[in-house]
C-alpha cells in the first residue's frame, strides 16, 4: 500500500469519514509538493506566516513551542500518517509552533492556492476536505477543553500545571497525533 | 416579523437568489418561544442550528450554579460539535432569550445539500467560527497562566499556594467554554 493511500485511509477513519473517499483524498495528497526534509530541518517556524498545510506520510516530526518565558519546549512528536498546519491557513494566523523533521521524514505540502481552491470547491473533493478540517478542529477544541477540565479538577504541582498547559495548548492548535 | 430566510445573513451574502431558494427548500426551520430551552447540557448532540432571527443565550452548569457564557446572534451557528463527533453530548445549556427562528442543520440536511455552494459557504463559515473559538480558548488559558506568574513574581510569593489562584482564574475565564 502506498504511503499516500495509507495516509488517506488513516485520516478518513480517524475523522469518521467514509472509506469510499479514500481515492479522492489520496489524489489530493498526491497533488501536493513532495518534500524529504533532512533530519533536523525546520518544516515550519513558530511566528512565521502560515502558507502551507502538511501531510506527514513517513517518519516523525518534533513540535516545539515557546513557553510564556520565551523558552522553547518540546511539545509533541507527530508520527506519520497525519495532517498538520491547517489552523494557520484557516484563520490566517502565524505558526503557533515550530516543526522539525526527525529521521527519514516525507511531507507532502499543500500551498495556500491549492488549499483555497479546494476549500471553495463544491464537488466531492471540496466537501470531503472541509469535513476533514471541521472534524479535526472540533476534535482539537473538544479534546483541549476536556484536558482543561481534567487539569482544573485534579490537584497538581506548579510544574505539572506548566507541562499540562503546554500539552493542552498544543492540542488546541492541532499539534497532536491523529487517531 | 421574524426572519424566516437566510437571505442577507453574512455567510450567504455571496449566493444568488436561485441558490438561496434551493437552500431554503432543503432546510427545516425550528421555532423557539421566549424562555424555551434549545439545548440542555449533557443531552446527546446530533444537530446544529443556524440562527435566522432572535437571540439565544448560552450558559454552563458548574458546581456553583449556572454561569452565563454569551449570546448567539442571527447568522451564528450553535451546537455544531454534534455534527462531527460520534456520541457527542451538549456541553452547555442554550435558551431562547426572545422568540427565535433557526435552520436545522443535521445529517439529512448535509446529505441533501452536498454539492451546493450554500453548503460550502456554511462549512467555511463554521471553519472560521471554530478556529476563533480554539484561539480564544488558547489565548485565555495562556493569559491566565501568565497573569498568575506575573503576580507571583511581583509579590515574590512561593509558587505553590498560587496554584489555586491560577486555577480559579482559568476556570473563571474559560467557564463558558469549559
Amino acid at each position: 500500500m502506498s504511503a499516500t493511500i495509507k495516509a488517506a485511509r488513516f485520516l478518513l477513519a480517524a475523522h469518521g469519514l467514509g472509506a469510499e473517499l479514500e481515492d479522492e483524498l489520496a489524489r489530493i495528497i498526491d497533488d501536493c509538493f513532495s518534500h524529504h526534509p533532512e533530519p533536523g530541518d525546520t518544516i515550519c517556524q513558530e511566528g512565521a506566516p502560515a502558507q502551507d498545510l502538511y501531510f506527514l506520510l513517513q517518519g516523525r516530526v518534533q513540535v516545539r513551542m515557546r513557553d510564556y518565558l520565551g523558552i522553547e519546549q518540546d511539545l509533541a512528536v507527530l508520527t506519520a500518517p497525519t495532517m498538520f498546519g491547517h489552523m494557520g491557513l484557516i484563520d490566517g494566523s502565524t505558526r503557533s509552533a515550530s516543526c522539525i523533521a526527525l529521521g527519514d521524514a516525507r511531507v507532502n505540502i499543500m500551498d495556500r492556492d491549492h488549499y483555497e481552491s479546494l476549500v471553495g470547491n463544491t464537488g466531492p473533493a471540496g466537501d470531503m476536505f472541509r469535513r476533514l478540517l471541521l472534524s479535526a478542529m472540533n476534535r482539537q477544541l473538544t479534546t483541549g477543553n476536556q484536558a482543561l477540565r481534567n487539569l482544573l479538577a485534579r490537584p497538581g504541582g506548579e510544574s505539572d500545571d506548566a507541562r499540562a498547559l503546554r500539552r493542552i495548548s498544543g492540542t488546541l492548535e492541532g499539534w497532536e497525533q491523529e487517531g | 416579523m421574524a426572519r424566516q430566510s437566510v437571505d442577507g445573513l453574512r455567510p450567504f451574502r455571496a449566493l444568488p437568489p436561485d441558490e438561496l431558494a434551493e437552500l431554503e427548500r432543503m432546510a427545516a426551520r425550528v421555532h423557539f418561544e421566549l424562555g424555551q430551552p434549545v439545548f440542555r447540557q449533557g443531552e446527546p448532540a446530533d444537530h446544529a442550528l443556524l440562527l435566522l432571527d432572535g437571540r439565544l443565550s448560552v450558559s454552563v452548569q458548574t458546581d456553583r450554579g449556572p454561569r452565563a457564557v454569551g449570546d448567539v446572534w442571527p447568522g451564528e451557528v450553535v451546537g455544531e460539535s454534534g455534527l462531527f463527533l460520534a456520541g457527542a453530548v451538549r456541553n452547555a445549556n442554550v435558551l431562547a432569550e426572545v422568540d427565535s427562528v433557526a435552520l436545522l442543520i443535521d445529517q439529512e440536511f448535509l446529505d441533501k445539500a452536498r454539492g451546493t455552494r450554500a453548503l460550502a459557504l456554511a462549512q467555511q463559515h463554521l471553519m472560521a467560527t471554530t478556529a476563533r473559538r480554539i484561539r480564544a480558548t488558547n489565548l485565555a488559558m495562556r493569559k491566565a497562566w501568565q497573569q498568575q506568574r506575573a503576580e507571583a513574581s511581583a509579590t515574590q510569593d512561593v509558587p505553590a499556594p498560587g496554584r489555586a489562584g491560577f486555577r480559579e482564574r482559568l476556570s473563571k475565564m474559560l467557564g463558558g467554554i469549559l
